[in-house]
């Protein structure tokens, strides 16, 4: 039992997600996304039509928020990228790189098992140019990938996309997503007929008073 | 004190002239040593974040800047009232601070599983990819149960308790507040009381008795505004 649990735990796959800050991120905001309204139903305060009304309102916003997530981090991650090259300009692990997707091609390659590498569909996107990896040897990056058992992985390169992601996160689920998803967030309420209720409730609630 | 003998002395002169122009070589210099040593420190965390990146990280990053924006964010608007305001603001920022706590302790919990499964195992050599896959499944197992659970249970009381202590300390405001929430005094009807126009006896007022000879015919005389001139309440005779 605890060697099963042991496989999983250390499957290459899922140790490689739980360093990716956006795979971690989008994860935990699909789960938000399911855990909240779920949360939200089985409250035994509020009333059923509330109770509905909030968590769909709640689903709608976390898969909102996912959306646009997923669509401002590959700027981030690519810009991150960019900027450390300027930044660290004579470091050998950035010069190696064009740009942030062919280090992640390369990067996802690296961390799989020697023998899977070969016959994944990413090793054809994976340049066939000298980089210099370790002590300085200029080796070509096919061979690297092929022939290794444990390839370089250049941390300084993985940190930057990294850091970057991080700061893109927070920028994009702290200061973007909020606000841009209260514009889309009504008119999918709406759609869905659970905002005219609400409307047509406000509006009895005003005749109320005024009579 | 400084005289002014001392300033107009040369020597004073030139030790000025010097700090001036060793101002801004020292400002360089100590400009170019901050920017290397971000440089380095930035360096550090890349690598750092390189190789052992945690999912955690973000997570509490997101969590710390939400608990910041959003309840300023909600005190900026200007369409609520301060008091709904400052509850909306505390009620984001409790939740966040529970999200918080809740990545955090969840972590370092099943962290702590991590050692005695990789000694089970035999393999004590994977225990970082162990600890990485751990701290993942903690945030997963948070943000889907751990903290809609843990606000289900504690928000609602420690809401209470938050308006039990802003009604404590703001007593003599909730009173006023009381009072505007009191259904307001009905406005006396004055017009009410005001005989209606049909009602006042008009004494009828000759125009011969203020006319004033004019000279020419009757039409001049018909023509003149006569009731604009006496219309109104005279005070004073």
């Amino acid at each position: 039992m605890i060697d099963k649990v042991f496989n999983v735990l250390t499957n290459p796959s899922l140790v490689s997600t739980s360093q990716n800050t956006v795979a971690a991120v989008t994860i935990e905001t699909g789960l938000k996304a399911a855990g909240r309204p779920a949360a939200t139903l089985l409250d035994k305060h509020a009333d059923k039509k509330t109770k509905v009304y909030s968590s769909a309102k709640e689903l709608f916003y976390q898969l909102l928020c996912l959306a646009i997530y997923l669509s401002v981090i590959p700027l981030f991650k690519k810009g991150g990228f960019k900027i450390a090259k300027k930044i660290f300009k004579n470091e050998v692990s950035l010069k190696n790189f064009e740009n942030a997707t062919e280090y992640l091609n390369y990067h996802k390659l690296a961390c799989l098992p020697k023998a899977e590498r070969a016959s994944h569909k990413l090793m054809q996107k994976i340049p066939d140019k000298e980089i210099i990896a370790g002590a300085k040897k200029k080796v070509s990056m096919r061979d690297e990938l092929l022939n290794k058992e444990k390839p370089f992985k250049f941390p300084l390169a993985k940190g930057a996309i990294e850091l970057s992601s991080i700061i893109g996160s927070v920028i994009g689920l702290t200061l973007l997503a909020p606000e841009l998803s209260h514009l889309f967030l009504h008119p999918i309420m709406t759609a869905v007929g659970l905002d005219e209720k609400n409307k047509s409730e406000k509006t009895n609630k005003k005749i109320d008073t005024k009579a | 004190m400084l005289k002014a003998r001392d300033v107009l002395s040369t020597n004073f002169f030139v030790q000025t002239l010097f700090c001036l122009k060793a101002l801004p070589v020292m400002n360089t210099q100590f400009l170019n040593t901050i920017a290397e040593k971000s440089k380095e420190g930035l360096k550090g965390l890349c690598v750092s974040l390189g190789r052992h990146n945690d999912a955690l990280y973000a997570v509490l990053a997101i969590a710390v800047f939400k608990g910041i924006f959003r309840p300023a964010f909600t005190m900026m608007d200007k369409n609520e009232k301060p008091e709904v305001k400052r509850y909306a603001a505390f009620r984001e920022g409790l939740t966040e601070g529970i999200a918080f706590i809740s990545y955090f302790v969840t972590s370092k919990l099943l962290k702590k599983v991590a050692k005695p499964i990789c000694e089970i195992v035999k393999r004590p050599e994977a225990l970082g990819q162990v600890e990485h896959s751990m701290s993942f499944l903690a945030v997963c197992l948070s943000a889907g149960i751990v903290i809609p659970a843990v606000c289900n249970l504690t928000l609602k009381p420690l809401m209470d308790l938050y308006n039990d202590f802003r009604k404590k300390r703001t007593c003599g405001m909730e009173k006023n507040t009381e009072e505007d929430e009191r259904p307001e005094p009905q406005k006396l009807d004055i017009k009410e009381n005001i005989a209606s126009p049909t009602q006042i006896t008009v004494s009828p007022v000759s125009i011969a008795s203020n006319f004033t000879p004019v000279s020419g015919n009757l039409i001049t005389l018909m023509q003149n505004n006569i009731t604009a001139r006496n219309a109104g309440m005279k005070v004073g005779g």
